[in-house]
């Protein structure tokens, strides 16, 4: 995959602070790259550099091959920038927010109604074409966000906290949205503290912290270079005591931590630290059937990113 | 054969830049919703009636106008001076009034970032926000049409008098307009802007003519030779200062243009007589005023198209 986003040593200082210190990264066509912070770790200093809305004090952020610096323009027209506050137009009706938009971008009128009539459909507003946008809900609003975004068919959507402030259930309907939009070709780079949203959608991340990459690559890759133990979680029926006892035999289990289950009388959970390979790790459930143990759930926690993020983070910005 | 393509764009009339200015579509879509902009219009032509029957009234208690074709011709006059006097006043503040928050209220709604992250040029969005806050200025301008006509009921209005009034109305239109959108190309807050193009309007109106006051009265003793004889050169040097100042000053520029009118001088060249039989002459107000404020248009929208441009540091 050919890279589509790269920054160059960017970096943005303010009068008292420096924001994002010397930062490189490469975001590849296709990903969705979840950028992952603190409140004050550069993220939107970042975003709204790519976005050409704020110079950089050195280095450079290339979009498609164009220098925010030297070719805004082109810039603009490659991404589809959304802020993290949704600006309303208190006064506009939702097919017109878009059609504004829409010939912001010299999109010819005679195509604008049916690319905003799509695009509501896209993000499931086409019944609310003729509401006003204030009277909207906050999930509305940021999914019409969204069809903002992609009135001129840009190729990078570059998303400043999409989900943040959204109910559980608009969040997911972002998140399902975002997959979609992916699937579609579009390559996403979205800041993001909800780490919840990152495992779940990201192909990519990237750990910021003080300004400065202190992470970057899959999910995977991260949980295997950082993550030395791996937490599992069995559920076993009425022997929990034999199963405990039987786990601390086996080569990889460091501690296992019981506790029953409070609607089930004769369940147990059992939450393991193990350390070694997928093999290895399948041994332990095969071992646990051939002793005769009544297993009815055995996972790994995806609890990594959250483990990742607090081990790579100091906790100096909040 | 091959022909060269068209390079030359082709001219567009102000209604075809309002259709695809995508700004100012948007802005004259939000101003003409709803109630407000009729309520605005009503209260405009209202205001301006109550203030010109006042004066209708007024003079014809003092004059015996009818009856008595001289008479009516002047109060012809009074009248359509006191509407394009008033509108030209009243221009000063409501046309300031509708720019002030254009680029301003964009920043406080988060919506600037927007706009300025899509291919919409700065100059298309300040043009954009100027030609929507005056076609309403407009509007509101030929809603007042037919209390000027009255004015033509009664007679002695010349061409020279209408041309003027309507040159320098439009003018003043575009130059506060130009102010308040300056002030808002810059500031945060629409608060912030408002105080500053309001602070303007009422230094130009009511400043100007004080600070003429002040500068005539001090030059007095040199200009009328109190204790001695009267300096030539003063008088020159306050008369100058007198036309710069009128020149510069809405209401002012307008009152001594229709004075110089109604006393028979000509409608380009102010003659001022000096005390030693002389006459000073110098370009009629209404001109250097619109030489003035023309430019000053020019330079004010350059420089709101440079503010919004800038990239913030």
């Amino acid at each position: 995959m050919a890279p589509i986003i790269e920054i160059k040593d960017l970096t943005k200082c303010y009068a008292k602070r420096t924001a994002v210190d010397r930062l490189n990264l490469t975001v590849n066509e296709g990903e969705i790259f979840g950028f992952v912070g603190p409140n004050g770790a550069g993220k939107t200093s970042t975003i709204r550099i790519i976005a050409t809305l704020l110079q950089a004090t050195s280095g450079d952020a290339e979009v498609a091959g164009h220098s925010v610096r030297k070719a805004p323009r082109e810039v603009r027209r490659t991404i589809g920038y959304m802020p993290d506050i949704f600006g309303v137009y208190s006064d506009m009706k939702v097919w017109e927010y878009l059609d504004f938009f829409g010939a912001c971008y010299h999109i010819p009128e005679a195509n604008r109604r049916r690319l905003v009539d799509d695009l509501l459909e896209l993000v499931d507003l086409g019944p609310r074409r003729e509401d006003m946008v204030d009277k909207l809900s906050r999930g509305m609003q940021q999914r019409l966000g969204l069809a903002r975004t992609l009135i001129h068919d840009p190729q990078v959507l570059i998303l400043d906290e999409p989900a943040s402030g959204l109910d559980p259930r608009a969040r997911v309907e972002i998140r399902e949205l975002l997959v979609e939009l992916a699937r579609l070709g579009k390559t996403i780079f979205f800041s993001t503290h909800i780490l919840a949203d990152v495992a779940e959608i990201c192909t990519h991340v990237g750990i910021i912290e003080a300004g400065r990459l202190v992470a970057v690559g899959t999910l995977e890759e991260l949980q295997r270079g950082l993550v030395t133990q791996r937490q599992v979680h069995v559920t076993v029926l009425d022997r929990a005591e034999d199963a405990q006892a039987f786990l601390m035999t086996l080569p990889g289990v460091s501690s296992i931590d019981v506790q029953s289950e409070q609607n089930h009388a004769d369940r147990s959970r059992l939450e393991i630290k193990f350390t070694g390979d997928d093999m290895a790790l399948s041994a332990v459930l095969t071992a646990l059937a051939a002793r005769g143990i009544p297993v009815i759930h055995f996972s790994e926690d995806s609890q990594g990113l959250e483990e990742i993020f607090m081990r790579l983070t100091k906790g100096a910005i909040e | 054969m091959v022909t060269a393509p068209n390079t030359q764009k082709p001219r567009l009339t102000l209604g075809e830049r309002l259709r695809r200015n995508p700004v100012a579509l948007k802005e004259l879509r939000s101003r003409m919703r709803g109630r407000r902009a009729f309520m605005m219009i009503t209260l405009h032509v209202v205001l301006l009636s109550a203030l010109v029957s006042l004066v209708y009234f007024a003079f014809s208690a003092s004059y015996s106008t009818f009856g008595n074709p001289s008479g009516l011709q002047a109060l012809g006059k009074v009248v359509f001076s006191t509407v394009v006097g008033l509108q030209l006043l009243m221009l000063c503040f409501i046309a300031p009034a509708l720019t002030v928050g254009a680029i301003s209220a964009e920043r406080e709604r988060q919506t600037f970032d927007l706009l300025r992250a899509t291919l919409l040029s700065a100059r298309s969005l300040v043009l954009g926000k100027l030609l929507s806050a005056l076609s309403f200025t407009f509007l509101l301008m030929l809603a007042a049409i037919p209390l000027e006509s009255l004015a033509f009921l009664f007679g002695g209005i010349t061409l020279e008098e209408v041309f003027i009034g309507s040159v320098m109305l439009v003018v003043t239109a575009v130059a506060f307009s130009a102010l308040g959108l300056f002030f808002s190309s810059f500031t945060k807050r629409s608060l912030v802007s408002t105080a500053l193009a309001n602070g303007t309007a009422i230094l130009l109106v009511v400043g100007l003519p004080i600070v003429l006051f002040v500068v005539l009265s001090l030059m007095a003793p040199a200009i009328y030779g109190f204790g001695g004889s009267p300096d030539i050169d003063a008088q020159i040097r306050a008369q100058t200062i007198q036309w710069i100042i009128v020149s510069i000053t809405p209401l002012a520029a307008g009152i001594t243009t229709q004075a110089m009118l109604a006393s028979g001088q000509g409608a380009f060249v102010w003659s001022m007589p000096l005390s030693n039989g002389n006459t000073l002459q110098l370009l009629s107000p209404w001109i250097g005023y619109v030489v003035v404020y023309v430019l000053l248009s020019v330079i004010l929208i350059a420089l709101s198209i440079r503010f919004v441009k800038r990239v913030e540091k």
